[in-house]
């Protein structure tokens, strides 16, 4: 490739094409609006004149001779009898037409207010506005511009032919002060004369089955064209009457402005016989399926696939498991060597159709050969070195993955093939954070690398395991979750025993190949706790201590003697104290996860991963997890406390109340009365809401399975527990209680002005009990407002998303450790002015003096 | 290092009469105009020439202030949340 590039781009002009370009890139005159004669073949100055190119494989270009791959093809031109403007200058024209003296033609401007130093903008604007022409005292008229074409001088209609000959006469000097390069383009040129006439290629025919001919809307529009074009130029030759000329030019001019733009404003869209609308030029180029973001900007590749994924927690979080019929289809090319010979016969040896086989094989000479059932054992036979084989994709094989939106470079990660049935990718649990997947019908891409610079980049760079701790914020994007930090829950916190044989299901489920501690003797069987079996998969030398994610803060930390469990301490690899949840291996938390990738690998990281959520998926199957409505039940008395509480705080609001309805209300400073009532009433009834669901997570304790969850990080939160077991409490739109609808009310159901909890929006009931009719009302205009806040929301952000992408795209960080720009600008001196990679630099020392000492001293 | 550097400009306000400038606020980090010894120094460690810098308008209040001319390299000394204090550099334009 390189030796071919002799030559560089030094700049880039553009202008516009003028008639005598036109003319001479021409190969011939179009005349008549048909396209084939009787016999089958194009008319010659029709619009298929073969001298444009040909599109049949048979037949060769009458310009250049070659066929269809190699004809690039040709343009023709179309000469108007009468000129016609430009749809795409209308805007460039108005500001020239006005900006220059109707008589002298010269820019309406001193001097000195050519320098003007405000740009371009300013000075056309200050030209456009005069009313008299400093060089001749000509009086302007003002120029309106009629859409989509038509122009005005002071109400009397310009013709093209006029306004052609007044932009002839504007001097190359003062186009510059339009903007416009005299030498590439002349103002006039934007009226045109001649029309250029695409080559065929561009606007290919279709044969229908039935053997009938369907032209493209691009040749339809140049029809339409030459007909006026034809009629304008007879009606004009015999002298018609002025007003026939005139409304068949008016017909020209809309023809031509729909060939250029269909949607242009102040047009009807001219429309095909079946009334759909033309696609003519500006609609092959513009919008998001147009040429520039469909084709150009979006490319589509091949050694590609998509279908539906699918969990998969026994494969490994690099690997992904790919359907048997897919891997039929991507291929890897493999070089043939004296020592992959006959692993590479064999495979080709299979064919197309048996899974490790291949597909083609490369001869040294380049030419590719179809391997089929017939010629396999054939071509195996001639496999020798040079040639290439394009085999079926085999475990190991590296890929990439990718779910849409792509918005992180962990959205695109390299996983290990492995094949399997059926007819989904799987993927490990523990992947989905980066990609933000779930299984509810989630589609993902994947890629097959080619070459061996490009695998070994994926394999390097590109690897799960080498991207499980994020670069965002330093800590670990792939981590356990859901049921995974339960199981870990009931696993490790307290003493939990298991018997052997659950102890060998267990590691048995997670591949354990080594020795066992010593087992205890509980009710005369041989048991191992949770926390032993936890402990065998840490690193012998692993020392940590922090809080578990079901700590309390409580203000004095009694560290291993914490009543709950809640502190963690490993020793020696040996996990002492403390349960495992979220804080030590769930998602975007997980302590444990980032020291071990980060002190022992990310080898070690990632087997971590692959065996822990093994073992702990297992635990929790032993244990038995689940749900029911009775578990959400509370007890009369608690019940009846929280009634009281509720009751309680009801008089209070209507105690503020009864204050703000007798004007004794003290406001609050920079508020009205009322809204220091309507802040007072979210206090109470938040505050109330609060004690009921402390009440309530009291009496269900932490043994209860929706505690569980909600306190270890799993799914859930206190909030919800309380709303399903105890009370739902304040809806709120817009962050304050509900206060619209009717007049004075939210809803007929209530007296006018009631401020009481119930008329605006507070439920007491609980998602257990039941909401009433109006509580459920209110909860669905607060449900409402979330959905729509959601999607807002989500729009916003991805636009802010991709102004960022493009406006930092091509920035680097350079040798010296400084953020430059693709021109070697300098944006940053030094990389997040640190120059420290969050992946690679420690975080959290801050405080952690004890920790450093132990690492500095080496214990 | 020199020993003002990072310090901000408080300490000169008597000399002004006590008239207050942008560049008492805390938010306005410390600039400075650097010598063309430094200037020699500071191009040859990132190996670029003077337009690559970021730039700082001749206009912009803290450069009218230190008397910064056009083509001058103004040296910032800013707080910074990952490393302490951050030094950068801008070439005075227009």
């Amino acid at each position: 490739m390189l030796d071919r590039m002799n030559k560089k781009i030094d700049n880039i002009a553009f202008g516009l094409l003028s008639p005598t370009e036109i003319r001479k890139m021409s190969v011939t005159s179009i005349i008549t609006p048909d396209t084939y004669g009787e016999d089958g073949f194009p008319i010659d100055m029709g619009l298929m004149d073969a001298r444009l190119g040909v599109m049949e494989p048979s037949l060769r270009c009458k310009t250049c001779g070659r066929r269809v791959s190699e004809c690039p093809g040709h343009f023709g031109h179309i000469d108007m009898a009468m000129p016609v403007i430009h749809v795409g200058y209308t805007k460039i024209l108005k500001d020239l037409l006005s900006g220059t003296c109707r008589k002298c033609n010269m820019m309406l401007l001193t001097k000195e207010e050519i320098s003007n130093p405000k740009g371009k903008k300013a000075i056309i604007k200050t030209a456009s506005s005069k009313s008299i022409c400093p060089h001749c005292g000509e009086e302007q008229r003002p120029i309106i511009l009629d859409k989509p074409t038509t122009f005005r001088e002071g109400g009397q209609r310009l013709t093209p032919v006029e306004i052609r000959q007044r932009l002839e006469q504007i001097s190359d000097e003062d186009l510059t002060h339009f903007g416009i390069d005299p030498k590439a383009t002349r103002p006039e040129w934007m009226v045109l004369t001649v029309l250029p006439v695409p080559p065929v290629a561009v606007r290919p025919s279709i044969t229908l089955e039935t053997g009938e001919r369907s032209e493209d809307d691009l040749t339809h529009k140049l029809a339409d064209i030459l007909r006026i074009n034809r009629r304008l130029r007879e009606n004009r030759d015999v002298g018609a009457p002025q007003l026939i000329v005139e409304d068949l030019w008016d017909l020209l001019q809309y023809h031509i402005t729909t060939y250029l733009d269909n949607q242009a404003p102040g047009i009807p869209p001219a429309r095909h016989r079946s009334g759909r609308q033309l696609k003519t030029l500006a609609q092959r180029l513009r919008g998001k399926e147009g040429r520039f973001r469909s084709n150009l900007s979006g490319k589509r590749v091949d050694y590609s696939a998509r279908t539906v994924i699918t969990p998969d927690p026994n494969i490994s979080i690099n690997e992904v498991g790919i359907p048997i019929d897919a891997a039929k289809i991507l291929t890897v090319s493999n070089a043939v060597n004296e020592y992959n010979m006959e692993m590479l016969k064999e495979i080709v040896r299979n064919g197309p159709n048996d899974h490790p086989g291949a597909n083609y094989i490369v001869r040294p000479d380049g030419a590719r050969l179809k391997i089929s059932e017939k010629n396999k054992e054939q071509l195996a036979e001639r496999l020798a070195q040079g040639f290439t084989v394009e085999r079926h994709l085999i475990d190991g094989d590296i890929v990439i993955f990718n779910r849409q939106p792509s918005l992180h470079r962990m959205s695109m990660m390299a996983h290990r093939v492995k094949v399997l049935p059926y007819h989904t990718f799987r993927l490990n649990l523990t992947v989905c954070p980066p990609y933000n997947a779930d299984f509810d019908g989630d589609e993902m891409n994947l890629h097959v690398p080619q070459s061996a610079e490009a695998i070994a980049e994926a394999k390097i760079l590109m690897m799960v395991q080498e991207n499980i701790i994020s670069p965002r914020f330093g800590g670990p994007v792939i981590g356990c979750l859901h049921d995974q930090i339960s199981g870990a829950y009931l696993l490790t916190r307290g003493e939990v025993y298991f018997d052997l044989e659950e102890c060998s299901t267990m590691l048995g489920d997670m591949g354990y190949r080594g020795k066992l501690p010593e087992p205890k003797i509980i009710d005369g069987k041989k048991c191992l706790s949770g926390k032993e079996l936890f402990s065998l998969l840490l690193p012998e030398d692993l020392n940590m201590e922090f809080k578990a994610s079901i700590c309390n803060n409580c203000k004095e930390c009694k560290k291993e003697n914490c009543d709950i469990d809640a502190y963690v301490m490993i020793k020696d690899g040996k996990l002492m104290h403390g349960t495992i949840d979220e804080k030590a291996i769930g998602v975007f938390k997980g302590a444990l996860i980032d020291k071990i990738t980060r002190d022992y690998g990310k080898d070690a990281g990632r087997e971590f991963l692959d065996t822990v959520s093994k073992l702990i998926v297992s635990a929790i199957m032993i244990r038995g997890f689940g749900i029911g409505l009775d578990d959400y039940d509370i007890l009369e008395e608690t019940s009846a406390q929280i009634e009281g509480l509720l009751t309680e705080s009801e008089e209070r609001l209507q105690e503020v109340v009864r204050a703000y309805k007798s004007n004794e209300l003290e406001p609050l400073p920079g508020r009205t009365i009322l809204e220091t009532l309507e802040m007072d009433a979210m206090k109470i009834l938040g505050r109330a809401r609060d004690r009921a669901g402390e009440i309530t997570g009291e009496e269900l304790g932490l043994d209860n399975t929706a505690v569980i969850m909600a306190s270890s990080g799993a799914r859930g939160s206190p909030l919800n527990l309380t709303q399903m077991a105890a009370i739902v409490g304040q809806q709120a739109v817009r962050g304050e209680r509900i206060s619209r609808g009717y007049h004075g009310r939210t809803l007929s159901h209530f007296k006018k002005d009631d401020l009481g909890s119930k008329a605006k929006g507070f439920v007491r009931a609980s998602f257990k009990e039941g909401m009433n009719l109006t509580e459920y009302f209110f909860h669905s205009m607060g449900g409402r407002e979330g959905l729509v806040d959601t999607a807002v929301r989500t729009s916003h952000s991805g636009y802010l998303q991709r102004r960022l992408i493009n406006a930092m795209i091509d920035l680097s960080v350079d040798q010296d450790l400084s953020v430059k720009d693709s021109a070697g600008n300098i944006i940053q001196f030094r990389y997040g002015e640190d120059g420290i990679d969050p992946t690679k630099g420690k975080t959290d020392w801050e405080g952690k003096i004890d920790e450093i000492l132990a690492h500095v001293t080496g214990g | 290092m020199d020993k003002d550097r990072g310090k901000d400009n408080k300490d000169k306000k008597e000399g002004r009469d006590g008239k207050w400038e942008v560049s008492d606020h805390e938010l306005v980090p410390c600039h400075e105009i650097i010598s063309q010894k430094e200037v020699t120094a500071l191009l040859k460690e990132y190996d670029i020439e003077k337009e690559k810098l970021p730039k700082l308008l001749s206009t912009d209040p803290v450069a009218k202030e230190i008397g910064a001319k056009v083509n001058d390299i103004v040296r910032i000394t800013r707080k910074s949340s990952t490393s302490g204090v951050f030094i950068a550099y801008r070439l005075v334009m227009l």
